[in-house]
């Protein structure tokens, strides 16, 4: 049997590492070997090279072999380049075993997919949008019945000029969401925006959208978990964790929580006008373009707000208190998926 | 020296004033030294004047430029509210940006 080391040797002769010690005295040869091996070693179908143990007919064998990954096993007469079942290294006394096994074809995994039930961290928007984070699972009050996503107005009212009733998707249009296949939700309703020239009399960028018929959404926000509920108590030096569509999960540190700012958005009927928040939450830099509308939590999983702007080196989210009331909405804690 | 309370009214009466200058993209209230220990009584705030980007003083006009202490009216005559610039680049919604495509 081929030892870790010899099978690890192997590995770099064959995938080409000028790393790999001892292979300066034997370079020439090694070269010849990678030349040799090329065409199936960058054939079409494979999935990378690593050390594991054979698997025959489905059963795990202790012998560890050289593996090579295929997106799936084709027949022999198929392939043009076949893996062969031994490799000679030079330095290594003995051949070196092979084992070919699929595992499908390996991608970057983004939350720019679909998924059902929808995730909050995930790819959702408005029809008119790019793309943002779906953020968390609520409840209206006056609803008993109905189930919401919560996200940016301008992720899924199309900065408020959007119509109750437009089509949401997910994942947004940026991701290939498209209506009617990937509608998971209807524009609910959005806290509108006050044009001032001056000051700052805004709190929220904050809209629902509202889940229907097979809808699927869950509760359980990606890798962070279902919301342990809400706090209003944020501070300076705290952290903060989001996941989202862009990043995923990332955590910040609150710099500022008296922070104003003024930014243009679109005014109902046309054009833009002079949008002025207060009370938002400046951060260091955790997030990026497509994040806005991720629920922001503090480390006990609690909601403390709702992430929606930012610049190069900073992330700003509204406190979740204003935006809860805006809507008259409850963030749901209990795990749920919508059916 | 200032309190959370005097930092919110200096915040209050002078936003107006404060951000109509050149580059300002946000008016805040930070620690009045980045990293300072926090003292009893959170008595060592400043307002913070985000700006897109710092300039040395020689190329902002005299009306651009942030005075280090700002005065407001207290119930003891005035109170002098340190502020600190702090660069911050360019705000924006954080959607997918279209232009970043």
């Amino acid at each position: 049997m081929a030892t870790e080391k010899q099978l690890l040797l192997a590995l770099d002769v064959l995938t080409g590492s000028e790393m790999a010690p001892g292979l300066e005295t034997m370079r020439a040869e090694a070269v010849a070997v990678r030349k040799a091996a090329k065409p199936w070693v960058s054939a079409k179908g494979i999935q990378g090279f690593g050390i594991a143990e054979r698997i025959t007919a489905g059963k795990v064998a202790k012998e560890l072999v050289l593996k090579v990954y295929v997106e799936k096993k084709l027949p022999k007469a198929l392939v043009k380049n076949l893996v062969p079942p031994e490799v000679e290294v030079p330095g290594v006394s003995r051949k070196i075993p092979t084992d070919v096994e699929p595992i499908g074809k390996v991608e970057l995994e983004s939350n720019t997919s679909r998924v059902r039930p929808a995730i909050p961290g995930y790819s959702v928007g408005h029809v008119n949008i790019t793309a943002g984070t779906y953020g968390c699972l609520v409840r209206r009050k006056d609803d008993p019945n109905g189930w919401y996503i919560l996200s940016n107005s301008h992720v899924l009212a199309d900065e408020g000029v959007g119509s109750k009733g437009d089509n949401i998707i997910q994942p947004g249009d940026l991701d290939g969401g498209a209506a009617p296949g990937d509608v998971i939700a209807k524009l609910f309703e959005w806290v509108p925006f006050q044009f001032t020239p001056s000051g700052y009399p805004n709190l929220v960028d904050a809209a629902i959208a509202k889940l229907g018929g097979m809808k699927r959404a869950t509760s359980a926000i990606r890798i962070i978990g279902v919301p342990a509920g809400v706090s209003n108590v944020v501070r300076r030096g705290m952290e903060v964790q989001k996941c989202g569509r862009t990043t995923d999960h990332t955590v910040g540190i609150i710099r500022d929580v008296n922070y104003r700012l003024a930014l243009t958005y679109k005014k109902p009927g046309g054009g833009t006008g002079r949008v002025g928040l207060r009370d938002q939450v400046l951060c260091t830099r955790y997030t990026a373009g497509g994040d806005s509308g991720s629920a922001v939590l503090n480390r006990s999983k609690k909601v403390v707000g709702l992430h929606f702007a930012g610049s190069p080196s900073s992330s700003i989210f509204n406190r979740i208190r204003p935006v809860l009331a805006g809507l008259k909405i409850n963030v749901v804690t209990g795990l749920v998926v919508v059916p | 020296m200032a309190t959370q309370q005097q930092c919110k009214r200096a915040l209050d009466l002078l936003e107006g004033e404060l951000s109509n200058r050149k580059n300002v993209v946000g008016l805040g209230i930070v620690d009045e030294e980045e990293g300072a220990p926090r003292r009893p009584g959170g008595k060592s705030l400043a307002v913070a004047v985000y700006v897109k980007k710092k300039l040395p003083l020689d190329q902002l006009a005299p009306e651009d430029v942030v005075p280090p202490v700002v005065k407001i009216p207290g119930r003891k005559g005035t109170i002098r509210v340190p502020t600190r610039v702090i660069e911050q680049g360019e705000v924006r919604l954080e959607p997918v940006g279209r232009e970043s495509l």
